[in-house]
């Protein structure tokens, strides 16, 4: 039944986005076109656009300058657009009138919820992986292409062990972070706050919002308040030296004690997140 | 036999207001029954407790036995009086969806029904009249082998031929051993094809009887005793 929720679910909100980010990657296309060929002619005349020699060099140059500009809001809004979209979709699907289809189908409130998380993860993955392929094509280049490969190079050979343990450690901690952060807390703080403002009477829109963001201060306020309160995860740390440097003492937190504390805190909230829309689902749910 | 519909002291409150108050009856399955009442009586409340939708604030409710949930939802199928299907769907679209999630679905029927009333399976709800999109949900909704359907004014907002049109559906899609039940505060429209009747009132439960001894025992159709029940 999980299959078949996802597959509709998946087909509910991908005509769309599958648009938006096809618009994306034309875009880039397009850009990578337009320097080349400005490029090029520019060249052929022994021109380039850093000197400004002649008119049409400089109107390129404007054209890329505003060419830069569109890209950098397409780039912000289509990763908003996308989470946001994919946040209205659910709270219509759970909430709304489609919600009398969605909530008299026989399958467990379970289900229902991991079929969008489901939608949700693989939309974010694509979007993620839409921007990455659009920056590539606009970036790479001959003389870019060295720095590009070094780059990655050098994250994953950190990944893998090859810069030693503690990088490794630290790259470690950093991938998981953001995994854990966005595909578990965010999406289950999305989900439960569309539940919590399901409970509002009127305004259920609203309420979520206030939810969301109520919510995500909150606990970054705990979360702070805890680290200045235990010492291995205090974010100030003191070093006392003698003259000659030798450390007589030193207090705060370690980075990787702040690490597993902040990996932890944040799976312990998704799953509170998970189970508080699971209860809302199951045991107050209000269709007006 | 058990009950197909059993409520006891069951009690729904919506803030301060209460839709439903302590009511307890129970209906036996095999019969098409009306749920009657004015507007804001219960009704609805009563309908979406049956399917789910809403949790009891006290009381319980049982569907052959069953508290709402997964299992009941296998044999249960409900015509909301809104429309709750997606917009972007196509019908025949609407179909395998049906037909993916209930396995009490009858494809087949569903395309007779569509064929008899013209309605092209390529086309998208959102194209379509409220009416049209109305008669594709109980199209749906009746081209399920339940064992229970729930229809929540089925001919409120239609006319008078469209109302013919949905009873006979009904009357022609339903298994003898199946129960209907019919929320309405068209009384004369639904009287003839309805076996009980029960009466539902400021959330609480009037009357519960059947259509032959209401005629037999007070000299009344139905119609009229509703009148008369709910006299403003």
């Amino acid at each position: 039944m999980l299959k078949k929720l996802y597959k509709y679910d998946w087909k509910s909100v991908s005509m769309i986005l599958l648009i938006l980010h096809g618009v994306l990657l034309a875009y880039s296309i397009i850009g990578r076109l337009a320097i080349t060929i400005g490029e090029n002619m520019a060249s052929g005349r022994g021109e380039n656009f850093d000197t400004h020699l002649s008119l049409s060099t400089t109107i390129f140059g404007l054209g890329a300058v505003a060419y830069i500009m569109i890209y950098a809001i397409f780039i912000i809004g289509i990763v908003l657009a996308t989470i946001l979209y994919l946040a209205v979709r659910m709270q219509k699907s759970l909430f709304s009138e489609e919600g009398y289809l969605t909530n008299t189908l026989p399958v467990s409130c379970d289900k229902i919820l991991w079929s969008k998380i489901l939608v949700f993860w693989t939309w974010s993955i694509i979007d993620f992986l839409c921007v990455a392929l659009s920056i590539f094509i606009l970036v790479s280049y001959p003389d870019t292409m060295p720095d590009i490969v070094e780059g990655f190079h050098s994250f994953f050979g950190s990944l893998f062990g090859l810069g030693g343990f503690n990088a490794m450690l630290e790259a470690l901690g950093v991938v998981l972070g953001l995994l854990i952060q966005y595909f578990f807390y965010f999406t289950a703080l999305i989900l439960f706050s569309i539940c919590l403002g399901s409970l509002f009477k009127t305004h259920k829109t609203l309420g979520a919002l206030v939810a969301f963001f109520g919510i995500n201060m909150g606990q970054s306020i705990v979360m702070l308040i805890l680290m200045f309160i235990i010492p291995p995860l205090s974010p100030i740390s003191t070093v006392v030296t003698t003259e000659s440097g030798k450390v007589i003492s030193s207090t705060g937190g370690s980075g990787n004690a702040q690490t597993i504390f902040l990996l932890s805190w944040y799976l312990i909230l998704s799953i509170v997140f998970y189970l508080g829309s699971r209860y809302i689902m199951t045991k107050k749910l209000n269709l007006d | 036999m058990n009950p197909i519909l059993e409520c006891k002291d069951l009690t729904k409150r919506y803030g301060n207001k209460t839709a439903l108050d302590q009511i307890s009856f129970s209906l036996m399955p095999g019969k098409i029954i009306g749920l009657l009442g004015p507007n804001g009586s219960g009704k609805t409340t009563l309908i979406k407790l049956l399917n789910g939708l809403l949790v009891p604030t006290e009381g319980h409710i049982f569907i052959d036995g069953l508290t709402p949930g997964v299992e009941t939802k296998k044999f249960v199928s409900y015509l909301p009086e809104r429309t709750y299907l997606n917009s972007w769907m196509k019908v025949c679209d609407i179909i395998d969806y049906f037909q993916d999630f209930y396995e009490n679905f009858d494809k087949a029927r569903a395309y007779d029904m569509l064929k008899r009333l013209n309605i092209n399976p390529s086309d998208r709800l959102r194209t379509m009249s409220k009416g049209t999109k109305e008669k594709v949900q109980l199209i749906l909704v009746m081209s399920r082998r339940a064992r229970l359907y729930c229809l929540d004014e089925p001919i409120a907002g239609v006319d008078p031929a469209a109302r013919d049109y949905i009873l006979s559906t009904i009357i022609q899609n339903y298994d003898e051993n199946a129960t209907i039940i019919i929320s309405t505060h068209l009384i004369s429209d639904v009287e003839n094809i309805l076996d009980d009747v029960v009466f539902i009132q400021n959330g609480h439960i009037r009357m519960v009887d059947s259509v032959e001894n209401i005629r037999f025992n007070q000299g009344k159709s139905v119609d009229a005793l509703f009148r008369e029940v709910f006299k403003c």
